[in-house]
């Protein structure tokens, strides 16, 4: 099955398009699993690539992810009843002291778009809601916009250490000062600096 | 203070938003509370005063202070701003409620200390019909005392003064929506982001004339926004969609309120803030009529010093250059004598340039950077600049 017209209504951000593609190749008998992997997926990859190389900015994004979660609904009872597994499951969360939140959801479109399931913690988390959340998913990922709350981060991984958990999980950061070296520097395992290379960071350590 | 100077503070800043060389590159700072505490503290200033903290966390800083501190500009509380709470639509938890029904709470730092943040968006779920019934603020007129704070200012201290009055359209469009509602707008509903920006502007620039007839003859920089647009890696949306969609509210703006500036003041000059990766739009800012450009921060992707003096230098005035998202929070002072070097060198000569941290000054900054900063404006700035 041909799923051109999905993949750009997904690029184009036109939520009907999207909401009226995925119908039809469910009414066509289309495997959900193949409408997500050859329909949204790319679609949501090839926003990226525009956005990495500056044909897209925020509005265009953002666009493009309700029109890919239109798809996703009409999909998701669907993928329930096969039971299809997501590729991997990521908790996100701004850390505490910090409540701004665009670049993490950002970040949890991205995921979405490439087959992960997010646990979505908000903003202003507290280090303890990263510890609970560690036992459901295999990724980790740190927020934070101010340099005032950077400290919050190397705190979470302190609690993740002291609950033992820390080695069942990988912890990538992120956020405008956030740099290579200071994760480093705290003990995360991955960084990004954007979205987009944020999948690809977190399938690089998940071995995906 | 050292260094041989000829000028007074505010003749200093008048050269180089001119784009003459003055003296000694002109200094400029905000600053939140616990900086500010910090930083008194430390220079054994003992000024009594009563610390308003307002959006952002951010304190006036008192004239006192800039002297002894030894800034060239000090920066007035907004002429408009009469404090007041409007309660009606206010949620209890909330700090304070400003003019545009945004709200703001105290979000508390782990490690002590707090910021103020917006949260609940006043228009997050609102369609263009609701734009009409929204309780818009009137255009007011200017707070009790304010022309006398202006004057008194001008006539007492030999400070530049800076101020806003009306303020941003594109930044408060994000307030008023929320950021991720309002981006998906530009996108998605174009009709309603215009409608919106409509509104604030037609506000904003009645605002600019109502105040700019009282206070006008006493400033030297209006601040018009901020107008933040730039992540740290790129512009937030496209050239295209600024020039489409949002610049001819911006231009309604921005041109009202300089023509209504120099009205009162022939030497005023109006100034933008925008944080971020926002080369892309300089070009056009400059054929908006934009004097002076805030806060040029250097971290973010394409906010090369050295290229943008080159490409806009003859056209532009910088203000900022020094960063606050490493060097001042986490250099030493030799680093941050070093980046004070650098930006002078890049953007001092020929004028043109306020030395100024990129952001406000936030309480992780210790007092010493501060310091490392005003002696390298001193060690580095002094005219022929020979770096």
């Amino acid at each position: 099955m041909d799923y051109k017209a999905l993949q750009s209504a997904v690029i184009e951000g036109d939520v009907e398009g999207a909401t009226r593609e995925s119908q039809r190749a469910i009414a066509a008998d289309a495997d959900p699993k193949d409408i997500l992997n050859s329909g949204l997926i790319p679609g949501m990859e090839e926003v990226g690539r525009r956005y990495e190389e500056s044909s897209y900015f925020l509005p265009e994004m953002l666009a493009a992810a309700q029109a890919m979660k239109a798809g996703l609904a009409e999909l998701r009872p669907l993928l329930g009843e096969q039971d299809v597994e997501p590729v991997g499951r990521v908790a996100l969360g701004t850390v505490q002291g910090d409540i701004h939140d665009i670049g993490k959801n950002l970040v949890g479109i991205m995921l979405e778009g490439a087959g992960f399931e997010i646990v979505d913690l908000g903003a202003d988390v507290l280090p303890e809601a990263f510890v609970d959340a560690a036992s459901d998913v295999q990724a980790i990922g740190l927020s934070a916009l101010l340099t005032t709350t950077m400290p919050a981060m190397e705190q979470v991984i302190e609690v993740l250490k002291e609950a033992g958990v820390r080695d069942e999980v990988k912890v990538v950061v992120g956020g405008a000062p956030v740099t290579d070296s200071f994760a480093e520097r705290i003990g995360a395992d991955g960084y990004s600096p954007d979205a987009s290379s944020a999948v690809r960071t977190v399938k690089e350590l998940l071995g995906i | 203070m050292m260094g041989n100077k000829t000028m007074s503070r505010r003749e200093r800043v008048l050269a180089a938003l001119q784009h003459r060389e003055p003296d000694r590159v002109p200094m400029h700072m905000t600053i939140t509370v616990d900086a500010y505490k910090n930083l008194k503290a430390h220079m054994g200033i003992d000024v009594e005063e009563d610390l308003k903290v307002g959006r952002w966390t951010g304190v006036p800083i008192h004239p006192a202070v800039a002297d002894a501190f030894g800034l060239d500009v000090i920066r007035l509380p907004n002429p408009l701003d009469k404090g007041k709470n409007k309660p009606a639509l206010r949620d209890p938890e909330a700090a304070f409620i400003d003019e545009w029904h945004c709200q703001w709470y105290e979000v508390p730092r782990p490690g002590g200390g707090f910021y103020y943040e917006m949260k609940n968006p006043p228009l997050a779920n609102a369609t263009v019909d609701d734009l009409d019934d929204f309780p818009w603020p009137e255009p007011e007129e200017v707070a009790e005392g304010a022309e006398e704070r202006f004057r008194e200012t001008r006539e007492n201290t030999d400070l530049a003064i800076m101020t806003k009055i009306g303020g941003a359209v594109f930044e408060l469009a994000t307030y008023m929506r929320g950021m991720q509602r309002w981006y998906t707008d530009l996108a998605l509903n174009p009709e309603f982001a215009g409608a919106l920006m409509a509104k604030i502007a037609e506000i904003q620039a009645q605002r600019d004339i109502n105040a700019l007839k009282v206070v006008g003859k006493s400033i030297d920089i209006l601040r018009l926004s901020g107008e933040d647009m730039g992540t740290q890696e790129k512009p937030l949306i496209s050239p295209k969609m600024f020039n489409d969609l949002v610049r001819p509210h911006l231009q309604k703006v921005w041109t009202t309120a300089k023509e209504a500036l120099l009205a009162e003041n022939p030497q005023g000059k109006i100034m933008l803030h925008s944080c971020g990766s926002v080369r892309p739009f300089i070009e056009d800012w400059i054929e908006m009529g934009l004097d002076a450009l805030d806060p040029i921060q250097v971290s973010a992707k394409g906010m090369d010093t050295a290229e943008l003096k080159e490409s806009f230098g003859e056209r532009l005035v910088f203000h900022g250059g020094v960063d606050t998202q490493q060097v001042l929070p986490f250099g030493t002072p030799e680093d941050v004598r070093q980046e004070v070097r650098k930006r002078i060198k890049d953007l001092a000569p020929g004028g043109g340039y306020i030395l100024a941290p990129v952001h406000n000054v936030q309480g992780d900054v210790r007092p010493e950077n501060l310091i490392a900063m005003r002696d390298a404006v001193e060690a580095f700035g002094t005219y022929p600049i020979d770096l």
